[in-house]
């Protein structure tokens, strides 16, 4: 098992991108939610530019408050954060939006009163001026919501809703997309359609840190994948390393994985 | 039938005013869940501000303007030196409640101690003007025009701006808000300048309508909080709809059908209220909260 070492460099892509370059870099990060309480506990994350990465592990190990601290919306106490190669540490949210990181919480991720298309122009609070083109490109990666533009996104599927969700996230052209169990509560239809979508804004050129329930499904997509156990990384590789090891299996993926 | 439709237009006209004044406290509640019992107070400094610059030989249209201006400015400067720093220390919402009840009495006893207790008016009241069914002053007009117009702008204002969109989805989800990269304080610090000077814009309307004393956002603010509620807390329109229903409602129980003594109108104005919330807990536009 490798130690959290730089990400693989080779991978394919439909463009061309800086593939090795670091975009994200945590290290040694304390933080959590009350005082003197710990939640994560020394993590060491790594994203380069383009790559899609998994984090995975046990329920309450940490994982979505790991990607909220990342994001600012958990108090960080210990470590630094680097994002494209400035520090970011105890950056308040808005300007890592501003830098550019789109997140997509795990529940409560759209605004339900707001239709679609407002939805979305959140998502661009900041640079209002890029709304109707980025409407163009994000209605073309999702359908099924420039046919329901007008809808409150509280009337519609979970599965809808989380598409609106990553349209929202990606309102900004992130170079980098915090996902928080983008698949959770989904029927497996709609967690195909999640996934597929996922796989085409990463080959977008979007780098991904993702945490996902569906262990082996996201390792497998995933260039590289952690496993988050107490707050701290106990296992750091390639996806398909990660899936066939006999160790992450057995405590983390219910069984060996097949193939 | 006269009558009821006297009454109906009446109370047509005390709803109008209820309603400017409620939308400005739903905005509030929407965006920060924060109950401002000062809110009737800014009322009366509306009002009490528009009184100082008619004293001043200005018409009242034009002495609303500076009005406004301190109602906006009232809030603003609130959010700045008293809400936002007590909430950036964690304060808790029952605790900014109580904060909010020193505030309102703070505010009521400058205005005491400036303008006195005696009441006071903008100008003598003019002649009702006879539309066959009922009669209005042209006050009474002025007040419902008036209303209407703050009314439809706050709703294009929440519809149609930018700003209007940031507040709907920070009262739907402020930590998505966040999230989103909206830049929240700000938001907050318009929701209380667009509430101020719809609040004091409020105070000059209900000003118009009669009479002028320190007291006079403190009654109303009851009759305020009645609205909202029963338009569904948090609910902007909501809060017009409910306002109108209030105001209606006392207003028709004193016809001689019904025969209540004109003391009695607010309480009947209450007892609506809980019929309709023992039928819809959540408020007539009100979301019941997701699980
Ligand atoms: N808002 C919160 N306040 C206090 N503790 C929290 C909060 N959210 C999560 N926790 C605690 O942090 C720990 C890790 O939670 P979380 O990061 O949500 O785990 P995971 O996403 O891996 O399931 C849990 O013990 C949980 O109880
Ligand atoms: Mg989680």
């Amino acid at each position: 098992m490798a130690e959290a070492n730089g990400p693989n460099e080779a991978r394919e892509a439909e463009e061309p991108k800086e593939a090795g370059t670091l975009l994200l870099e945590a290290r040694d990060l304390l933080s959590g939610y009350v005082p003197e309480v710990d939640i994560v506990r020394g993590c060491d994350v790594e994203v380069a530019a383009g790559e899609l990465v998994s984090v995975i592990g046990p329920n309450g190990a940490g994982k979505s408050t790991l990607i909220k601290s990342l994001f600012g919306l958990v108090p960080v106490r210990g470590g630094t954060i680097y994002f494209e190669e400035n520090e970011v540490t105890r950056f308040p949210t808005h300007r890592l939006v501003e830098a550019g990181i789109g997140y997509v919480p795990q529940t409560e991720n759209v605004f339900p009163t707001l239709t679609v298309e407002e939805n979305l122009e959140m998502g661009a609070y900041l640079r209002p001026k890029v709304i109707q083109e980025r409407y163009e490109e994000l209605f073309e990666w999702f359908p099924i919501l420039a046919e329901r533009r007008s809808q409150r996104a509280g009337t519609m599927s979970g599965g809808q809703r989380q598409l609106v969700a990553l349209a929202r996230a990606l309102m900004l052209q992130p170079s980098l997309l915090l996902l928080d169990e983008p698949s959770a509560g989904l029927s497996p239809a709609n967690v195909d359609v999640i996934f597929d979508r996922i796989q085409l804004i990463n080959s977008k050129g979007v780098a991904i840190l993702m945490v996902e329930q569906n262990a082996k499904r996201a390792l497998a997509m995933s260039d590289r994948g952690y496993v988050l156990e107490m707050g701290q990384n106990r296992f750091t590789g390639p996806g398909e390393e990660l899936l066939n090891d006999p160790k992450v299996a057995d405590l983390y993926l219910g069984g060996r994985a097949k193939g | 039938m006269q009558e009821a439709f006297q009454l109906l237009a009446n109370g047509i006209v005390i709803g109008s005013v209820i309603a400017v004044a409620a939308v400005g406290l739903s905005l509030v509640f929407g965006v920060l869940g924060l109950i401002n019992v000062a809110h009737g107070d800014f009322l009366t400094l509306g009002a009490f501000t528009a009184l100082v610059f008619v004293g001043l030989g200005l018409p009242l249209y034009v002495a609303a303007v500076p009005a406004i201006a301190a109602g906006a400015l009232a809030m603003g400067g609130l959010e700045k030196v008293l809400w936002k720093p007590m909430r950036d220390r964690g304060t808790s919402n029952v605790n900014l409640l109580i904060i909010s009840i020193g505030l309102a009495l703070v505010l009521r006893h400058v205005i005491f101690w400036i303008f006195g207790a005696r009441v006071q008016r903008f100008g003598p009241v003019s002649e009702r003007i006879d539309f066959g069914l009922f009669a209005l002053t042209p006050q009474d007009i002025i007040i419902v025009v008036g209303s209407a117009i703050a009314l439809i702008g706050t709703g294009l204002m929440l519809q149609k701006t930018r700003i209007g969109t940031a507040m709907r989805a920070l009262s739907d989800n402020k930590d998505l808000a966040e999230a989103s990269g909206i830049n929240v304080s700000r938001v907050i610090l318009y929701t209380w300048v667009i509430a101020g000077a719809l609040t004091a814009y409020g105070g000059v309307l209900l000003g118009l309508q009669g009479r002028l004393f320190p007291n006079m956002g403190w009654f109303l603010l009851l009759l305020i909080f009645a609205g909202v509620i029963l338009g569904g807390i948090g609910s902007a329109y909501g809060a017009m709809i409910g306002s109108l229903i209030i105001g209606v409602a006392q207003e028709m129980a004193t016809h001689s059908i019904i025969g209540l003594p004109a003391d009695l109108k607010t309480a009947v104005a209450f007892l609506v209220l809980i019929l309709v919330l023992l039928v819809r807990p959540q408020g007539i536009f009100g979301r019941r909260k997701a699980i």
